[in-house]
């Protein structure tokens, strides 16, 4: 990667060793929706670290709110279903639509905020690598039930997923 | 090195848009000199060219705290506001700016834009023709005023304009850009692509010759239109506001799905899971068959240049 030299500019990463397995912040998106947050989220935070992101402490705080607020919108359904508030299968699907548009929203923020640092490590000739697409594939397909049902309880289900 | 001609050599990259070079001349300059306002403040006006938006804020929150009173600071801080679609603070930064610097078409310019962002074209007029009475003979203005009349469907006007550019600087690349859009609207799509292919011949990182190109690639194909009339709607609202409206297509798409299940219509549910499913998939494949034929068209243009 070329040495910027001089005056370093805010929102230039600083790449570590690491760095070879920064991969573009589309493929810890698309392991979120398809995986889910036990993909997405530690991806993210370990892709700040990889390519040195300066928002890194920042990405950090949104993966960290995803999953406190991922277990309060979860504790909060559990009580209305224990209350008899949500019992049929559609008010229990409505009820699952705020978990998923939340955890979407943390991951888009998230998306937007490391591709702004990524374009940047690119276009000083830092290089990705390509293992986002087989990770998504083994991520959502094979291990996803068996991170699952590592624990058996809803809660988890519901803030894992 | 000396930082007056580390300073006159970032304008002098900048003027050409060669933005890298400028940015390693500030950076040479701001490693020996890191107070210095001026250099603090042109380096966020590259970097709002290379859209890097909030590294230009830090810059010009240091250019402001080195020196409030700098016309440049001013100028690079409505750029960014306008960036960030701030509108109210790029416009009082450019109310000081005018009275800081009354006579500089490029301000007067600026201020046109600024109303354009916010709906205000007719208003635009006047800084416009302020702009032209100060500099007649300034392409830049003269472009101005061909984009002026073509967003106000004067079609003639903006002709005439735009021709009187391109006698005043020839090759000027915005000119020749609206001449491009004025050939696609009168359905000349081959000529539309020669004067983006010409522009680009020009500066081949021009973003509004960029934006022709793709604009004419995008009438030839059915398929890409769509997804450019849809990203070209997206990318004129914030980062924040496009994630809502994209969160707010989900759901709706969530709801519509779930009720019609629950009111026995599984098979409609179906069909509308199908149709959606199609459009993420088709948001995801459009833009990389997008790049990609731009990216032919580019690698002619620099065949052109080595011609």
């Amino acid at each position: 990667m070329a040495q910027y030299g001089g005056y370093r500019i805010e929102d230039e990463p600083r790449p570590g060793a690491l760095a070879k397995w920064a991969v573009s912040p589309f493929w810890p998106l698309l392991g979120l929706m398809l995986g889910g947050a036990w993909l997405g989220l530690p991806w993210f935070v370990f892709n700040a670290i990889a390519v040195g992101s300066p928002t890194r402490v920042r990405e950090w705080l949104l993966a960290g709110l995803c999953l406190v607020g991922s277990l309060l919108i979860g504790l909060g359904l559990l009580q209305l279903v224990e209350a008899g508030y949500i019992q049929s299968q559609a008010q229990i699907q409505y009820a699952l639509l705020t978990l998923v548009v939340w955890k979407l929203a943390i991951g888009y923020l998230l998306f937007m905020q490391q591709n702004a640092t990524i374009e940047i490590y690119q276009y000083y000739g830092g290089v990705l690598n390509r293992f986002g697409l087989p990770v998504v594939l083994i991520g959502a397909f094979v291990l996803k039930g068996m991170v699952i049902k590592w624990v058996p309880a809803t809660l988890w289900y519901l803030v894992v997923s | 090195m000396n930082t007056d001609y580390l300073l006159q050599l970032a304008y002098q990259r900048l003027q050409a848009d060669h933005y890298d070079g400028a940015i390693d001349a500030l950076r040479q300059l701001l490693a020996s000199d890191p107070d210095s306002a001026e250099a603090h403040a042109l380096l966020a006006v590259c970097l709002i060219n290379l859209r890097r938006v909030h590294a230009a804020r830090r810059e010009v929150q240091l250019a402001l705290l080195a020196d409030a009173q700098l016309p440049l600071a001013h100028y690079a801080a409505a750029q960014v506001a306008i960036a960030l679609r701030k509108f109210k603070l790029a416009q009082e930064h450019l109310t000081q700016l005018l009275d800081m610097e009354p006579l500089n078409p490029v301000n007067y310019r600026t201020l046109a834009d600024l109303y354009q962002l916010t709906g205000r074209l007719e208003q635009s007029r006047e800084p416009l023709e302020k702009a032209l009475e100060l500099a007649p003979d300034d392409a830049s203005n003269l472009v101005a005023m061909a984009q002026f009349y073509r967003a106000s469907g004067q079609w003639g006007q903006a002709h005439q304009f735009a021709r009187q550019a391109l006698q005043a600087e020839p090759g000027h690349t915005g000119a020749v850009v609206v001449l491009g859009h004025l050939l696609l609207r009168e359905g000349d799509v081959e000529g539309a692509r020669e004067h983006a292919i010409w522009a680009l011949q020009e500066n081949a990182n021009d973003r509004a010759a960029l934006h022709l190109l793709t604009a004419v690639k995008a009438r030839s194909s059915l398929f890409l239109g769509t997804w450019w009339r849809f990203n070209s709607w997206m990318s004129e609202r914030s980062a924040s506001r496009a994630i809502v409206v994209l969160l707010l297509m989900f759901v709706v798409y969530r709801v519509v799905v779930i009720t019609l299940t629950a009111q026995g219509y599984p098979q409609v549910a179906q069909v509308i899971d199908w149709l959606w499913l199609g459009f993420a998939a088709y948001t995801f494949a459009a833009p990389q068959i997008f790049r990609h034929s731009l990216e032919k068209e580019l690698a002619q243009v620099k065949l052109s240049r080595e011609f």
